[in-house]
């Protein structure tokens, strides 16, 4: 079990980072949002995993996860949140005030081309 | 002030000296000084020239003293920067009285001074003297120690015997520029062409000369009775430990310093003897080497370096230095993992994988795989990233976090509304990228990246460790009077924390006001494959549904919240559920009918939560607790029966407010630019 969360923090960091360093603000923000749930997923299984034993304090428990992990998370949670909704925001006053999406500024960069006709029906299919 | 670099490095002495750096640095700097400044100071024609050139000589002779990091030299460097302020503030006084009553300072123009001011001759004579070391005068002292010291040194290493002969050599040039001071101005033929005629200075001109004249002199001749204490004070000062065996005694006997003083003078007048052609040959050679020019140049070009490298770096482009922070970060571990002697996994035992999970896990690695292959058409890798939030909320049931599980449930639901308004102002599709050695260095870091994670993550999974939760477990209860340890963590232990966070997230919802304020965008009016956006803005059903479920909303984020120190639940959570139920109304019924019927501005929310919150710690603090310190006590409340009522609940509904309105504003905000956007003719929407 320990192995499969490892792996699945492993792959949301690698989407995360690929898509933190696309040039346009919409994957950029996905990106950040991936890294933030591998960094929330990362910090929570520093507790250890324990199955069926949530910290709620009750005489007939075996037994209680570790806390402490799961307090900062919580708040992580949170404050993730309000950083992608600022983000987003910032992307859309960039693009009201610069008219286009790339997170350098630039109208175009030299290594794309746009989507063509041809493109979305190859995306399509 | 010339000397307020020695006084630190006087003071950093103690700290810092003995080590090879110290030595080589300051040390080498000090030579360097004392000779250029020694040699410089000769080639002077302007008097204040010569003795500033001088004074920077002597500046490097006390620096190379430091340099040399033992305790006698410290002794000596102190000993000199007290004779060298007394003899050298008298010859900067000299030269003003000349200067005031010849009207030059040029030592070509001002010769055979001593008949028109004998007074002022003879002090001189003897500060000089003192400056170039002559015996019986303050300077000969402290330049015996210091010669003691570069012999001392020499010793250090097979290169250090140059020391000895090049201080010597400083010495040679101080002797001919001090003797150059006397024979120069006050012998050495006529005046040549002097503004005034020069005469003795007023009196009290000459005082203040007489008085540290006279010091020179008697710290020459008795420095035990003189200097000695003053000396021992500043010694104890700078060194911090008991100062070493030293002797202020005139007469050593014949040795090594003595013959090296007794050189410099005799070596030092023969240089001044050959002079005129010295001088001819400096203005040939090294005469015509500007400095300030080398200066410039040296500085220009490093600043030039230093720009081209932050250049290098930092190209104005996001993207560029995204790069950059990453692949630090993934050489930094790859180094980390390198360095760690231990084996990479530990020996704990591992929990069984059951199929759910295992399906769970494959959707998640699926969904995140699917957000980048498919992350240029928007709306699609949206979804997918749905996916990837939602599986982890179940991964939180999963593995005994029911509190992260609400939290990332309501925050998921949230963050795609809010993405989903964004969306539809930003392009529907991303351009597609053509450089290969981008996209191929992208993949690289990111499955690095990626890889590193995962071995870090089982690297600690499968150790065992200790954690320090018990205290929190233990002290839930009696502590904190609830039984939902994170809530209690959140709310009371760590109630600080959770204040800051408040705080960040009141911060964002007002940024994200401040940024969509009177903003306006064109609005699509087609999907990205020319469909026409749906001119049924409010179904009719969801309009009616959304409404008869909003009490019923309200009333689960009630009992979440209340039920929150106990049970999972809590402010956060219940925050996020009413902000949901508001923000269903504001999308099924728009944004003119609610805020007719919702008539509350979220500033008042956000700014009331953050009172309540810091209003909470504020009252420990008046009843002479700690901040943010809680209590609690039990109620007996007919038919609901023992009833707990804690002050960190207050604390949470501030918690609670400041979500509610943070979130609610940012999305709320977003749609009325939607509406803005579809009705230009209407500025302004209340």
């Amino acid at each position: 079990m320990e192995a499969l969360i490892a792996l699945t923090i492993g792959v949301m960091t690698a989407t995360g980072v690929y898509l933190t360093l696309r040039a346009r603000t919409f994957p950029v923000v996905l990106g950040l949002t991936l890294l933030a749930y591998a960094v929330n997923v990362f910090l929570f299984a520093m507790g250890r995993l324990t199955i069926g034993q949530p910290a709620v304090i009750d005489a007939a428990a075996a037994g209680y996860t570790d806390p402490l992990p799961q307090a900062l998370v919580l708040t992580a949670i949170v404050i993730a949140f309000g950083m992608t909704a600022f983000l987003i925001v910032l992307a859309l006053k960039a693009r009201g005030e610069l008219g286009n999406d790339h997170v350098d500024g630039l109208h175009q960069a030299k290594d794309e081309q746009t989507q063509t006709k041809s493109n979305q029906q190859g995306a399509k299919s | 002030m010339v000397k307020a670099g020695i006084f630190l490095l006087a003071r950093f002495f103690p700290a810092l000296s003995g080590t090879p750096e110290w030595t080589w640095l300051v040390g080498g700097a000090g030579l360097i000084t004392l000779i250029i400044g020694a040699y410089t100071a000769l080639f002077k024609h302007d008097l204040k020239g010569l003795l500033a050139y001088s004074t920077i000589s002597h500046l490097g002779l006390i620096t190379l003293l430091f340099g040399f990091g033992t305790h006698m030299a410290a002794v000596a460097a102190i000993f000199h920067i007290i004779n060298h302020a007394t003899f050298k503030a008298s010859l900067f006084m000299v030269a003003g009285i000349i200067d005031h009553e010849t009207g030059s300072r040029d030592m070509r123009k001002l010769n055979g001074l001593l008949k028109y001011m004998p007074h002022t001759a003879v002090l001189a004579m003897i500060a000089a003297a003192a400056m170039a070391g002559v015996p019986l005068l303050n300077g000969f002292l402290s330049k015996e120690m210091f010669f003691e010291q570069a012999i001392t040194a020499s010793h250090a290493s097979t290169l250090a015997w140059a020391i000895p002969l090049l201080v010597t050599i400083a010495a040679i040039f101080s002797v001919a520029y001090s003797l150059r001071f006397i024979h120069d101005v006050f012998f050495n033929g006529e005046p040549i062409d002097l503004p005034k005629t020069p005469h003795e200075p007023p009196r009290f001109m000459k005082v203040p000369v007489d008085l540290l004249v006279f010091i020179c002199l008697a710290v020459g001749i008795v420095p035990m009775f003189t200097v000695a204490p003053i000396l021992a004070v500043a010694v104890a000062g700078t060194l911090q430990t008991t100062p070493p065996e030293y002797s202020l005694a005139i007469w050593h006997g014949f040795n090594l310093p003595l013959l090296m003083s007794a050189l410099a003078i005799g070596l030092g007048v023969a240089v001044y003897l050959v002079r005129e052609r010295l001088f001819v040959w400096h203005e040939r050679t090294l005469g015509r080497l500007d400095a300030r020019a080398v200066y410039n140049a040296l500085l220009l070009n490093t600043l030039r370096f230093a720009v081209r490298v932050s250049r290098g770096f930092d190209k104005g482009s996001l993207q560029h230095a995204a790069v950059w922070l990453i692949a630090t970060s993934v050489i930094a571990g790859v180094i980390g993992f390198m360095s760690m002697p231990a084996p990479l996994f530990g020996e704990r035992e591992m929990l069984a994988v059951d199929a759910v999970s295992f399906i769970a896990a494959m959707a998640l690695i699926i969904a995140s795989i699917l957000t980048v292959v498919l992350h240029k058409q928007r709306l699609v890798a949206l979804i997918t990233i749905g996916v990837v939030g939602l599986v982890i909320a179940l991964g939180f049931v999963k593995f005994s976090a029911p509190d992260l599980a609400l939290t990332q449930l309501s925050v998921e639901v949230v963050t795609i509304v809010l993405l989903l308004l964004a969306l539809y102002f930003l392009p529907q599709s991303t351009p597609r990228e053509t450089c290969k050695v981008r996209l191929t260095r992208d993949v690289v870091i990111a499955a690095l990246s990626g890889i590193g994670v995962t071995l870090l993550t089982l690297a600690v999974l499968t150790r065992e460790f200790t954690p320090i939760s018990h205290f929190f477990i233990e002290n839930s209860v009696p502590g904190g009077g609830g039984t939902n340890v994170v809530n209690v963590i959140l709310v009371d232990c760590r109630g600080f924390d959770t204040l800051g966070e408040i705080v960040v997230l009141a911060l964002a919802g007002l940024g994200i006001y401040a940024m969509l304020e009177g903003m306006k965008l064109p609005a699509p009016t087609k999907d990205v494959y020319g469909r026409v956006w749906d001119e049924d803005h409010h179904p009719a059903i969801m309009q009616t549904l959304t409404r008869l479920l909003l009490p019923l909303m309200l009333l689960v984020a009630v009992y979440i919240f209340l039920r929150g120190h106990n049970l999972p639940g809590g402010g956060f959570i219940a925050g996020l559920i009413a902000a949901i139920a508001l923000i269903v109304q504001y999308l099924a019924n728009g944004i003119d009918w609610t805020s007719e019927r919702l008539k509350v501005d979220m500033h008042w929310s956000i700014g009331l939560g953050l009172l309540i919150a810091t209003a909470t710690g504020l009252v420990a603090i008046g009843i002479g607790y700690p901040f943010l310190t809680s209590t609690f006590t039990y109620l007996n409340w007919p038919l609901v029966g023992k009833f707990e009522v804690a002050s960190a609940i207050a604390f949470d509904l501030g918690v609670f407010l400041v979500v509610v309105g943070a979130t609610v504003m940012s999305l709320v905000q977003l749609g009325r630019l939607s509406y803005a956007s579809h009705h230009p003719e209407q500025q302004e929407i209340k």
